[in-house]
């Protein structure tokens, strides 16, 4: 897993779709409106993003497709557009 | 999905947005999920409320991410929780400290979550077999013995604890299982413990937590990074399988488990349609597929011997499906196992509320099982009240999709249960037998009731708890009792906590009646009298009383005052105390003030019943009626 860039062949309209259900749970999560959230959405711009949320977060996208970030990971997970993209990555791995 | 459910909320569909909204969350249990079950929720709360508990847990791993989970598990299973968490690996300080966080929280339901590796550091990280095993055993057993001891001094919260989980790879690898001293068996020795702990302190429950994590494969449940990260042990999809099994605690301690499963026929209890098919042509049995509904009515029958009652509902022409209960080869079920059935071609909303009114019990208390979705989404519409549990595509899966539901499940099983099927039939017969009387007092006589009051026993508290928590129609105050409190009110002085039994003719209905009284300074107070529908209509109130009374002369009383505290289903007891010579003192918020004086009355039992004070001294004796 680790060393390869998961931004790697992941097909576009794949991409878009998890960002839809991305978007969602932060909705969710962070008790925002799902139309306030852009993909450069971040923990420096909504104010309920914080620790606690952040584990929340991880938990909620490995809850939602079965899989699972390293603890390295899990500090790359910082935009709407960075998750997505992390997403559909170990989506992409099979 | 969630156009569908915004849309019925805001019209004010509130039973169907719940369906809609479950059946989304079993989906997707996410924690992301149940801030939006929780935030629907809010939109249906008034319409269809749950009972509030409070839940605190001890723990020596991070549980916060799992709360939401439980919050919105619960609120779907109709238990508005509120929870509380302890500091992390305080478990023990908590529980000493008679002033601690835990005591201030006032909860109703205290889960201990510890693992192996907290509370056995030794027996986890080198678990060579031998004498140093037995010793941390014995030490385990020791610490939540005291923990017990302790926590029942200071409280009367019902207490589960989590049992301890075995290694993925104990230290001797397969050696561990040649001896019977190994790791794993040390582990299991613990669990033995705590199980016999549970035994003996009512209100104390073990938590299978080494099975569940079994269930879902020992390596799979584990994330030792994320332990080693926040202290959260399991992977994030084994965080809702941990919330759902705390569920099947709360679920049936808070009273919200449901008392009679209604079961649908074709492709339900057996496979095919008998109106198509012929009683030749349905698949029941040993042999696929008629296994999968066979397995569908083992485990019926498991639930009816933990004291819920089966019912049929179902469109059919009864005659024809009756014959192929009771005699296709491979049933497991036949038609007197079902306490009421309707099998015609109504719909299934009117005979639900027909089954409930025959059963004497509201519409929360019955669950239906069918395969229809059809079907399932009109009783959501039209009963939002019933548990609507729609059986998946595949039979195979149908015993499961009904054995993980927690209104089934019960944490004690008394005698009642155990033959309350049998119970209900000697109703059917009273019911028969009233019909042919001309006059009520003729039908009374012809049951010949014997009512025998006394001091609730040791081994029926459970069950006195039990009434206080399932009685909702005759019931003065509403009042609801863990065991645990029943015990400690037992005990304590100035007050009497009585059970009543009630035999008749058809048999004997077993423990009916429960009254709560204190006394103090010439004053008794009534501050919880109940009885099961079981009974209700029979004049075992009136017998009640006049025991009550004959206790308060005993004690010398000048007055006995009771509470009516309405409650939204109990108008049956309305007019008790008009009834029986209490003059009303005062209304107020919390209800009505009633008072009778004890020297002027002269309430007898009635002269068709024999009523019978039990117990030591002076009011042993039997009132002759």
């Amino acid at each position: 897993m680790g060393n390869r860039s998961p931004v790697e062949e992941v097909d576009q309209d794949g991409l878009l779709a998890v960002m839809d259900r991305v978007r969602q749970i932060a909705a969710d999560l962070f008790a925002v409106p799902v139309d306030g959230l852009t993909e450069e959405s971040s923990p420096d711009s909504i104010g309920s993003w914080d620790s606690l949320n952040h584990l929340n977060l991880v938990l909620a996208l490995e809850q939602e497709w079965g899989i699972q970030f390293s603890p390295e990971e899990m500090e790359e997970l910082l935009s709407m557009a960075r998750i997505a993209r992390m997403v559909a990555g170990k989506l992409g791995e099979g | 999905m969630r156009e569908s459910i915004e849309a019925a909320l805001a019209a004010g569909r509130y039973g169907e947005a719940r369906s809609a909204v479950e059946a989304m969350w079993r989906a997707q249990p996410t924690v992301a999920s149940a801030n939006y079950v929780m935030e629907c929720a809010g939109r249906w709360r008034e319409a269809l409320p749950g009972r509030p508990w409070r839940v605190y847990f001890l723990r020596s791993f991070t549980v916060e991410p799992l709360v939401p989970l439980l919050r919105a598990g619960g609120v779907l299973a109709g238990l508005e929780l509120t929870v509380g968490v302890g500091p992390l690996g305080a478990t023990m300080q908590e529980v000493l400290a008679g002033e601690s966080e835990l005591y201030r929280f006032r909860p109703d339901t205290v889960i201990v979550a510890v693992q192996t590796r907290d509370i056995a550091p030794r027996l986890w990280e080198d678990g060579a077999p031998g004498a140093g095993l037995a010793a941390v055993v014995a030490e385990v057993v020791e610490h939540y013995t005291m923990l017990v001891e302790r926590f029942r001094s200071f409280s009367r919260a019902d207490l589960i604890l989590h049992s301890l989980e075995e290694p993925v790879h104990p230290s001797w690898g397969v050696l561990d299982g040649q001896s019977p001293e190994g790791q794993a068996a040390a582990v299991q020795e613990i669990n033995q413990g705590l199980r016999r702990l549970a035994g003996r302190w009512p209100g104390v429950y073990v938590l299978g937590y080494d099975r569940l994590v079994a269930s879902q494969g020992r390596v799979h449940w584990h994330d030792e990074r994320k332990w080693l990260l926040v202290r959260l042990p399991m992977r994030a999809d084994c965080q809702p399988v941990l919330a759902s099994e705390w569920l099947r605690y709360l679920v049936p301690l808070a009273g919200r488990g449901v008392k009679v499963v209604v079961t649908d026929l074709d492709n339900t209890l057996w496979g095919g349609v008998l109106g198509e098919d012929g009683p030749d042509g349905i698949q029941v049995g040993l042999e696929h597929p008629g296994a999968h509904y066979r397995a569908l009515q083992q485990t019926l029958v498991d639930f009816s011997r933990r004291g819920l009652l089966l019912a049929v509902c179902s469109k059919n022409d009864e005659a024809e499906a009756v014959g192929a209960i009771d005699s296709h080869p491979g049933m497991l079920l036949r038609s007197g196992a079902f306490a009421a059935k309707r099998i015609n071609w109504k719909d299934k909303a009117t005979n639900l509320r027909e089954i409930a009114r025959e059963l004497n019990v509201g519409l929360e208390a019955l669950a239906l099982v069918d395969d229809s979705p059809v079907e399932c989404e009109r009783v959501r519409r039209e009963l939002p009240e019933v548990t609507v549990i729609e059986l998946p595509p595949e039979p195979v899966g149908y015993a499961a999709a009904v054995r993980r539901h927690p209104v089934f499940e019960r944490l004690a099983v008394s005698e009642e249960d155990r033959v309350r099927g049998e119970l209900y039939r000697a109703q059917k017969e009273r019911a028969t037998a009233q019909r042919q009387f001309g006059t009520v007092e003729e039908f009374y006589e012809s049951l010949a009731q014997e009512v025998v009051m006394t001091r609730v026993e040791p081994a029926h508290e459970q069950r006195v708890a039990q009434l206080t928590q399932k009685t909702n129609q005759f019931n003065l105050t509403g009042r609801r009792y863990s065991e645990a409190e029943i015990h400690e009110l037992a005990r304590r002085r100035g007050t009497t906590v009585f059970q009543v039994a009630v035999r008749d003719r058809y048999g004997d209905n077993g423990i009916v009646g429960v009254i709560v009284f204190r006394h103090a300074s010439g004053v008794g107070v009534i501050e919880t009298m109940l009885m099961s529908c079981r009974v209700i209509g029979r004049t075992v109130e009136t017998a009640m009383m006049a025991l009550l009374l004959r206790y308060g002369r005993h004690l010398g009383l000048q007055w006995i005052e009771g509470w009516f505290v309405p409650t939204a289903k109990n108008g049956p007891a309305r007019e008790f105390y008009a009834a029986h010579e209490f003059a009303l003192v005062e209304t107020g918020e919390a209800g009505a003030r009633w008072r009778l004086e004890v020297a002027n009355s002269s309430l007898v039992c009635p002269r068709w019943m024999r009523a019978t004070l039990g117990g030591e001294g002076e009011y042993g004796k039997s009132i002759a009626c």
